[in-house]
């Protein structure tokens, strides 16, 4: 390796499996997703693993799939700030993230949550903004589905704005009071202060209207665009909207949800991202699947048979999660003739649909083609998604991070006693938040490139 | 038993153990605004403490000396409208105290009305979870006026507002109620509401937390499933002012129905305490509203659990032992912000319990004689006639 480090600082964010079918249970290895003993477990591998934060979903409703309960995925989650504050004290450095809609919480109750997790952690907390306007998760709370769809990313702004004047009150004491469109309050604050002014801010959606919110708000963007040319297209049209907004491009991250697969040789390793794809869709899933494309029930689908001779309808089969396909007709045409030219069952066809881990290799590999993705600026980082509860990044911790070390992409150590914002090396905001003495200007820099 | 003489909404289908005399226990209060929540420094507070550090040490004193519990109180807002101060969310940081400590149970005060009935039934699960069954909900029904200004309704959306015009003073957005903490007032239309809110809503969430039953993650590879769908319920609620259709989010908890703590200062939540709660906390010293709740003890009616709230210099054995023999089963300490010291909770404590610890090796239900919480929905399974949703609560309110 040359003098120059070619390389730039990976960030590295562990995402607790989720209630979807990436999520392999099946596995004799796999253990319980609502016990603490799990996300404790997954906590201290990441931070084993010098991670730069945890992220956990958010559960809202359970899913329905043909007016009953979505029963072939992993299912339950905890409260997602409390399970956060419980590992605030069995952690030290890592920093905890959690999705929090803007549509069914207030502002000055969620900003007191954030608050004292902000506080007990020690400045390690981080909120994913999202939005969830639709009537499905509106049951579920007093207000039903009162808010209209073009008017989410209004009240998520708004929301954001008054939480962070409910984050200042606590240093300066003022007594917050808002007249906006969505929110009409007056409160004297009673919420501890956060030792990085305020929590950090993710953002994780992909529209227009999301996009805008997040020039404006967003510290760390989550982001489906994974790696390639599409990801780096992302990556420059997010970057290059930021001066417009007067920020610098080192105050947005940009931080893909990718997958992995690991082997002793890069055979070994497509083979087991072959296995755990088919892990991923068994025969029942696979109906599941097709069921949403096709936009209605397909009881008694054989699915060792053939895909479903009828062509897709326009319906909602599913609820509580997004998936669209924006022409199922074309989709269904597709995957009938591939079916038909490879001889694949109905099955077999989801299964070589579904999409393959991001990276595959040895562990050598993997770190390589990392480093090398951010360093082409197709991100700034990852959000590492395993497909097991609670060992899914075990290995990963084990054999590609000391890779990553070795190619000087990622740090050797935590800062001590660094908020979770200096641990991303996101600037402190204008607002005069990162107000630790003796920690400031602290850049992620500092600990990358360090010789292993 | 039948669902007709059901004694408290965590003890359906089940009988009642506590009525055998329980323990004597003693609880602490603790106000999280006395934390060093106010420096932003690396290192917590002025002595190097971290609130969480700090916070710990405190309950783990209590833990150490035999406390059955501790309680952290929470406010939205400020007790002074012109003070600020900087108070935790309780069930956050009760959140974070379960694995912190081994025995103590962990009572999360919660308001009600300006609280989603959803967020505070998984927050307590989690809790619940994370503590591996000693978590407990102090619901107070949301009767503060500073607190409703806080969320801008009032009560519940249906607070009459003025034209923006006029909407410029102190006084908050909605006029009739006053600026601060004062609360409701003489507003007895109000507080019926927010009474029978604060109803809907333990009804709302004693549904959430029964919604999952303990089986019913079933790993059943050969079927693909998951789940079994027929052990999962909706909460299926449709209360005065708002309705919860689905199930919990969160799979149920070690404790399934964590117990719930019931705060009276006044008559008028007597009702709500008799029907709803699990353990009533009252002021030692009164009378009106200790006489009505021992009454219904004697005549061996469901009563909840009666502790009385003292202040901790107070507590001494000798009055512990009088106010065992008036009937409560419990004390709730309150220090004073001096007492409010890993050391001195530690010394007052353990010298109330004797030594003897009252914390749990299980759950809190089991360290404060509460019968275990059976699922109605399992319960019914073995016998169809019974009526889940037929309200889990003994008596109407109103």
């Amino acid at each position: 390796m040359s003098e120059t480090q070619p390389f730039r600082p990976v960030h590295l964010v562990a995402h607790f499996p989720g209630v979807n079918n990436t999520t392999v249970w099946q596995d004799p290895s796999a253990g319980s997703q609502i016990d603490f003993s799990s996300f404790e477990h997954f906590a201290k591998t990441a931070e084993r693993g010098l991670f730069d934060y945890l992220f956990l979903a958010e559960g809202l409703r359970l899913r329905e799939q043909k007016g009953a309960l979505h029963d072939l995925d992993v299912a339950g989650r905890p409260h997602t700030v409390a399970i956060l504050a419980a590992l605030a004290g069995v952690t030290e450095h890592i920093g905890l993230v959690g999705t929090l809609t803007a549509t069914f919480n207030e502002p000055v109750d969620l900003a007191r949550q954030l608050a004292t997790l902000d506080a007990l952690s020690g400045g390690r907390a981080g909120w994913n903004v999202v939005t969830s306007p639709d009537a499905f998760h509106g049951g579920n709370f007093r207000r039903g589905g009162f808010l209209p769809y073009e008017e989410r990313y209004e009240r998520a702004a708004e929301f954001v704005e008054t939480a962070k004047r409910v984050w200042a009150s606590a240093a300066d004491g003022e007594r917050v009071s808002v007249d906006g469109k969505h929110f009409q309050l007056r409160a004297t604050p009673n919420l501890p202060l956060s030792p990085q002014g305020h929590p950090v801010i993710v953002q994780a959606g992909d529209s227009p209207a999301g996009r805008d919110f997040a020039s404006q708000h967003a510290e760390v963007i989550f982001t489906r665009h994974g790696k390639d040319e599409a990801a780096r297209a992302f990556y420059a049209d997010v970057k290059g909207r930021l001066a417009g907004v007067g920020r610098s491009e080192d105050s947005l991250l940009i931080l893909p949800g990718v997958t992995f697969a690991l082997g002793a040789t890069q055979a070994q390793a497509q083979e087991q991202a072959d296995a755990v794809a088919r892990a991923q869709v068994s025969g029942a899933t696979a109906v599941s699947i097709l069921e949403q494309l096709w936009g209605t029930p397909l009881d008694g689908l054989d699915p060792d048979g053939p895909l479903p001779s009828c062509d897709p309808v326009e319906g909602t089969v599913r609820f509580g999660q997004v998936r669209h396909h924006k022409d199922p007709q074309a989709v269904a045409d597709a995957w009938r003739s591939k079916a038909q030219r490879e001889g694949l069952s109905a099955r077999e066809l989801v299964i070589s649909t579904t999409q393959r881990a991001s990276f595959i290799g040895t562990p050598h590999q993997v770190a390589l083609q990392l480093a090398e993705s951010v360093r082409d600026r197709a991100s700034d980082g990852f959000v590492v998604v395993p497909h097991l509860i609670p060992t899914g990044l075990d290995e990963f911790v084990d054999t590609v991070i000391p890779e990553l070390q070795d190619l000087g992409a990622f740090r050797t150590e935590y800062q001590p006693g660094a908020t979770l914002r200096q641990t991303l090396g996101l600037p402190q905001e204008a607002d005069g938040s990162a107000r630790r003495p003796g920690l400031a200007g602290a850049r992620t820099e500092d600990f990358a490139g360090a010789p292993a | 038993m039948t669902a007709s003489s059901l004694p408290t909404a965590s003890d359906a289908f089940d009988s009642p153990s506590f009525d055998e005399s329980p323990r004597f226990t003693v609880a602490v209060s603790l106000d999280t605004t006395l934390l060093g929540t106010a420096s932003a420094g690396p290192l917590g507070t002025a002595s190097g403490q971290t609130p969480l550090r700090e916070l710990t040490e405190l309950v783990r004193a209590a833990e150490d000396a035999g406390a059955v519990a501790i309680t952290l109180r929470d406010r939205l807002v400020a007790a002074e409208p012109d003070r600020a101060t900087h108070g935790l969310d309780a069930s956050i940081a009760a959140a974070a105290l379960g694995p912190l400590t081994r025995g103590i149970g962990l009572i999360a005060e919660v308001p009600s009305a300006v609280s989603e009935p959803f967020h505070v039934a998984t927050a307590l699960q989690t809790v619940d979870h994370a503590s591996l069954g000693r978590a407990a909900l102090l619901l107070r029904p949301g009767l503060d006026g500073a607190e409703h200004d806080a969320v801008g309704r009032w009560p519940l959306h249906e607070r009459p507002r003025p034209a923006p015009a006029v909407a410029n003073q102190a006084a908050a957005p909605g006029g009739p109620v006053a600026d601060g903490a004062q609360g409701t007032g003489d507003a007895p239309d109000a507080v019926a509401a927010v009474l029978r809110d604060a109803d809907d809503t333990l009804e709302a969430i004693t549904r959430l937390w029964d919604s999952w039953e303990a089986d019913a993650v079933i790993r059943d590879v050969a079927s693909g499933r998951f789940l079994d769908r027929e052990r999962i319920h909706d909460a299926d609620f449709t209360g005065e002012r708002f309705s919860i259709q689905g199930a919990s989010i969160t799979p149920r908890s070690p404790q399934g129905r964590p117990p719930v703590v019931l705060r009276v200062d006044g008559p008028e939540l007597l009702p709500l305490a008799r029907s709803r709660a699990d353990v009533v906390i009252i002021p030692a010293d009164d009378a009106s509203l200790r006489d009505p709740l021992v009454a219904g003890r004697e005549q061996h009616q469901p009563t909840p659990l009666l502790w009385a709230e003292l202040p901790l210099a107070q507590a001494t054995p000798e009055r512990l032992a009088e106010l065992a023999s008036l009937g409560f089963s419990g004390v709730q300490l309150l220090p004073t912000a001096q007492e409010q010291r890993p050391g001195t909770l530690r010394r007052a404590v353990a010298a109330l319990t004797a030594g003897a610890s009252h914390a749990a090796s299980g759950t809190l239900r089991s360290a404060l004689g509460l019968a275990p919480a059976t699922n109605p929905h399992t319960a019914a399974r073995h016998s169809p006639a019974s009526h889940i949703h037929a309200d889990t609560k003994e008596d109407s309110l109103v």
